[in-house]
């Protein structure tokens, strides 16, 4: 796992938290990114972020499923082995519908949940780089890429981040991932 | 989503909690020592579940003779208890899908606990029309996969066959649906956790969750499309399982009201299940300021509400029975359902799911703890009878007087049904004590807006705009 060092701005009020960013952001600086116990309402909005992308992917995944029900019956009923049922037609597409709509539903679940684990990079057993052990509890963290920053640009920050509330600031190591990166 | 909510209504968190001490109620009962009263729970459901597992080793052994079921009555206690706990199923899925789409709050308390019940009852579900089978060693030809003999594909047309996938898809996105729930609380319980095996468990689980802000619009993102799917599932389900009846030609079956009569029936069941086993954990695990008599008002509500629709239903195919004329359906209605040898059954149904739930058209019993839990169990019966009685009482007298039957279950199927109690109840006290019973990152998210001190702070101020004292939102504050 990549590794970077930040500059961590340490809340214990999601209301400061949230006025702290939008305050920063105003003053030209870019957030690496925001740690929160909970989603904040309007998180998203602070911190200027795109739509994610996850459902469009979910949509096409279930039209996929659609689909493959439909054909896949048709195949099985028409092609593969036609029976005759009581001498009602094979091609008795309003019989498929339940089935066609479970699947649905199934293929667009499942690799929505897949790609909600794959593009956070989640997975069973990682370990993560835990910033702070309270981040999951009752605090929240803005962050700052110090790699980005010079010392003035660290003093800066730091003035800013007391200025507007945060209670503690450190610096420490988090996970450098793309797929994580805020936009 | 909107944040704003009328200072008068009654607040959702009480107790003037914060969010570490939110973090701090939720996760107790998962660490130390269990409680006395969990180990005998857990011992004693573990014993229903032996019972089960001996059961069910039997039928498999011995083969579908050792049920009551016979030429005439070829589905009984199988098929109704595979109803029932679907049923129950249901109000996980309404709880935490439905709800969420409408924006109900009072959701993020129950659930949690409401959506691991749906996957456990669902388990129990799916049991029995496997057992049923006879051949459960031969279950998979069930799925459509591409074999030797034939290929030999199954019959799309088949309401069962749907049900195969009805019940595999809900069970499937349950679990999704519950586990990514799970995932940051999970990662809140590694962040605490001291011992070293502790945590290594809940990091296993946690997926290495660490709640940056990408990761949290996910997150979101995913609960609102995982709700949306599953809202249309939920109704498809239980629309689904009446299809195994409503499309056969038989009396008492072969009716248009069955689906939405059902999916109501589901919901009244599942609501009365949850409440059973809330009522519980809020009192056990101390969570009386997280499910509050609101919380637990509001659930009544829908046991009315439902509880109603499935009163309507059952009247309108009584009238509908004696209306059309046929002569069939006025046989199975009026001979063999309010009237006839399983008149016993249908009058527990009647009384137990129509006439005792109008208690709650009164505040009082909705908000007393003690008549929600008795009523809670008498919708349970109810509910089971009322499978019974749309199974058992179309099929035992038949065209044909000669075969016409009883039906009794054998102390096997007895055994069995005991089993599922069991297995539902150890997997809930498992549950129960490993993860956290109430999703602690949404109660937090709903703090502001729903926690008691934040209520009063907007009240003191809507008191002050003179403009609402006019209307009398100061009078009705005192309340």
């Amino acid at each position: 796992m990549d590794t970077k060092k930040v500059l961590v701005g340490m809340f214990d009020d999601d209301a400061v938290f949230l006025k702290a960013i939008k305050a920063i952001r105003s003053e030209g600086i870019r957030i690496d990114d925001a740690f929160m116990p909970f989603p904040v309402h309007g998180f998203e909005e602070a911190l200027g972020m795109k739509e994610s992308k996850l459902h469009v992917g979910g949509f096409w995944m279930g039209l996929f499923g659609c689909l493959f029900a439909l054909s896949f019956i048709f195949y099985v009923t028409n092609i593969s082995w036609p029976i005759n049922w009581g001498g009602k037609p094979s091609n008795s597409i309003l019989a498929w519908i339940p089935i066609t709509f479970e699947v649905t539903v199934l293929s667009a679940a499942v690799s929505m949940f897949f790609a909600f684990i794959i593009r956070n990079t989640l997975f069973p057993g990682k370990k993560p780089i835990v910033i702070d052990e309270r981040l999951t509890d009752h605090m929240f963290a803005i962050t700052f890429d110090m790699a980005k920053m010079d010392d003035s640009d660290v003093n800066e920050v730091k003035g800013l981040l007391e200025k507007n509330g945060a209670i503690e600031l450190k610096e420490a190591e988090t996970e450098a991932s793309k797929l994580l990166a805020l936009r | 989503m909107a944040q704003f909510e009328s200072p008068v209504r009654e607040p959702l968190i009480t107790g003037h909690k914060t969010y570490k001490q939110i973090t701090d109620d939720i996760a107790t009962p998962t660490e130390g020592r269990p409680p006395l009263i969990w180990m005998v729970c857990f011992a004693v459901s573990l014993a229903l579940l032996t019972v089960g597992v001996i059961s069910i080793g039997w039928t498999i052994y011995k083969g579908i003779g050792s049920w009551g079921l016979n030429k005439t009555i070829g589905w009984a206690w199988d098929i109704t208890n595979f109803v029932w706990w679907v049923g129950i199923g249901h109000a996980g899925t309404l709880i935490s899908a439905i709800l969420l789409l409408f924006r109900q709050k009072w959701r993020t308390a129950v659930n949690r606990a409401a959506e691991a019940m749906t996957i456990f009852a669902v388990m129990c579900a799916g049991l029995f029309p496997l057992i049923h089978m006879g051949r459960i060693w031969d279950a998979m030809f069930i799925f459509p996969y591409p074999n030797t003999r034939g290929p030999l594909w199954p019959n799309f047309n088949s309401p069962l066959l749907w049900d195969v996938f009805a019940i595999s898809t809900y069970l499937t996105v349950s679990v999704l649906f519950w586990y990514s729930g799970l995932i940051p609380d999970v990662a809140t319980l590694r962040d605490r956790a001291k011992g070293k095996f502790r945590k290594a468990a809940y990091n296993l689980l946690s997926f290495g969750w660490t709640g940056t802000a990408k990761q949290w619009q996910r997150f979101e993102y995913l609960s609102l499309v995982l709700a949306g799917l599953a809202t249309p599932l939920v109704l498809s389900v239980h629309t689904i399982v009446s299809f195994d009846f409503a499309t056969s030609v038989i009396k008492g079956w072969h009716t248009t009201i069955f689906p939405p009569y059902f999916v109501a029936g589901a919901i009244f069941s599942g609501f009365a299940m949850v409440l059973t086993l809330m009522l519980v954990t809020r009192h056990v695990f101390k969570l009386k300021d997280y499910i509050t008599l609101g919380h637990i008002e509001s659930m009544n509500k829908v046991i009315l509400l439902t509880g109603s629709i499935v009163g309507v239903a059952y009247l309108t195919e009584l009238f509908m029975a004696i209306y059309s004329g046929e002569r069939y359906e006025t046989w199975a209605f009026l001979g063999n359902r309010i009237s006839g040898p399983y008149a016993w059954a249908y009058w527990i149904m009647m009384s137990c799911n129509v006439i005792s739930p109008q208690i709650f058209w009164f505040k009082g019993a909705r908000r007393n703890v003690m008549i929600t839990f008795i009523m809670s169990l008498f919708i349970n019966v109810g509910m089971w009878f009322e499978r019974f009685v749309i199974i058992v009482t179309s099929l035992f007298q038949d065209y044909i007087p000669s075969s016409w039957s009883y039906y009794w279950p054998t102390p096997v199927e007895w055994g069995i049904y005991i089993g599922t109690f069991g297995l539902f109840f150890t997997l809930f006290f498992l549950f129960a004590r490993t993860l956290p019973v109430i999703a602690m990152a949404e109660v937090k998210s709903i703090l502001r807006t729903s926690g008691d001190q934040y209520r009063e702070k907007t009240l003191d101020k809507v008191k002050e705009e003179p403009v609402y004292t006019e209307v009398g939102v100061g009078e009705l504050s005192k309340k």
